[in-house]
């Protein structure tokens, strides 16, 4: 039947192969491997960290000058290495000046750009709130966003960083969510996904708070399986998204919730149901306004919940003859893409 | 559906001492840690807030306000005080 999901060659569940975590006694063990295989499946390898290097060295080097008065910093995923294969790179340029935004340089700098051959697909993107130039770089096909006389990117690159040393299992339930959520295509900010930033603040939040690391009851990484249930438990089924709004602490760096009503620059929209997430450098700020489909975001953390859950039910009760070739994180995660070999390095 | 309500009626978790679930869906099956030995653990309370008030001195799954949260929680979560290690309950009981 449709449950019985068996894996074949070429299937999309490829960081499996040759892995069979079906003799682990307890479940939560397996799914715990099997996260751990799906992360070093999804890593980049060295000669993709040296690629996109390259391609963000090299636009460096020629936007600096061109505009010799200018800095040009990476910020985003690239930054953090938390990205996908296919990912964007996020890059920004800032000078003394504050003026690289003016529609005149924005064109002046794409048409330098394809002018070298350094850029395809080239749009400006001028009249947005943030006004950015996109374009795919032509050896490699990468896309590229950037954008102009912004720092908040580059300070909110920084905490991430800090976070992930100070919190183990970070980087694998970020990596997991996140793939989680663009299989979904809940990822797109613009329309009303979660971005980045904000499941990057969800999952240190929950993995700060969590009864049993906050106190080295336990290690992250030994029980990365029981966590990521728990993260769907959390925000698909108990959080009161009504209520409350997450939050950093900004001495302590440690998580807080406020209450909603207590401020409401923070929740424009004024709809209840709405994720509500402090910008850790600007409290007057709330990084999730874009994110305005809760309803789905939610309905598929709640599901994936479920799904996992029910999973290791299932396995749990079965002979290992009915486990063999069989998954738990594949009930709610795909990865179809040209194939990759295992980082595990 | 009658027949499942019986069932229902019927199951019972000797784990847990409940009639909330059966044996064979019981949550410590898969929420079941591998734990540090006692002596590493910490010895004060940590940072503690409920993810249904809001309130910093207790967790959502001990929480008295009305939950707002339209999904139920009958078998409990990992944000209660049961899940702080053994020697820190006696705390955060208090
Ligand atoms: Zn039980
Ligand atoms: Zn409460």
């Amino acid at each position: 039947s449709a449950v019985h999901k068996l894996v074949e060659p070429s299937s999309a569940y490829p960081w499996i192969k040759n892995r069979d975590h079906s003799r682990q006694a307890e479940v939560a063990d397996w799914l715990t491997n099997e996260m751990k295989d799906f992360v070093d499946y999804i890593s980049p390898s060295l000669e993709e960290i040296m690629t996109r290097n390259s391609v963000i060295n090299g636009l460096k080097k020629k936007i600096t000058s061109y505009w010799p008065e200018s800095e040009v910093h990476v910020f985003g995923s690239s930054a953090t290495d938390l990205y996908l294969p296919g990912s964007d790179i996020d890059l920004v340029a800032v000078s003394a000046m504050g003026d690289l935004e003016q529609r005149l340089k924005l064109y002046q700098l794409s048409s330098y750009l394809r002018a070298r051959k350094l850029a395809k697909d080239i749009e400006v993107i001028a009249k947005a709130k943030v006004p950015i130039i996109k374009f795919v770089d032509p050896k490699t096909n990468i896309h590229i966003d950037i954008s102009f006389e912004r720092m908040n990117g580059i300070e909110a690159a920084k905490k991430i960083r800090k976070w992930l040393e100070t919190t183990p299992g970070l980087r694998e339930l970020v990596l997991i969510i996140k793939q989680f959520l663009r299989s979904r295509k809940l990822n797109n900010v613009h329309v009303g996904g979660l971005g980045g930033y904000a499941t990057i603040i969800m999952c240190y939040h929950f993995l700060q708070l969590h009864p049993r690391l906050s106190t080295k009851g336990m290690d992250a990484m030994d029980n990365l399986g029981p966590l990521l249930i728990e993260f769907f438990e959390l925000y698909g089924r108990n959080f009161s998204y009504d209520n409350l709004a997450l939050a950093i602490d900004a001495e302590t760096d440690l998580p807080k919730y406020l209450l909603k009503r207590d401020y409401p620059e923070l929740n424009a929209s004024r709809n209840p149901f709405s994720i509500v997430i402090q910008d850790p450098s600007d409290p007057n700020n709330n990084i999730t306004r874009s994110s305005y489909n809760l309803r789905d975001v939610k309905k598929a953390f709640g599901g994936a919940y479920q799904l996992l859950v029910e999973k290791c039910f299932e396995l749990n009760a079965a002979s290992y003859k009915e486990r063999l070739n069989r998954l738990i994180l594949g009930e709610i995660i795909k990865y179809r893409g040209k194939e990759r070999d295992f980082n595990d390095d | 559906s009658s027949c499942t309500n019986k069932m229902k009626k019927r199951q019972y978790c000797r784990t847990c001492d409940t009639f909330n679930h059966g044996e064979d869906h019981c949550p410590t099956i898969w929420r079941s840690y591998v734990t540090n030995p006692a002596n590493q653990t910490s010895v004060k309370l940590p940072n503690i807030y409920c993810y249904n008030c809001g309130a910093s001195n207790h967790y959502g799954d001990d929480c008295r306000e009305f939950r707002t949260s339209r999904v139920p929680n009958s078998n409990g979560s990992a944000f209660g005080g049961d899940n702080l290690p053994r020697t820190l309950r006696q705390y955060y009981y208090d």
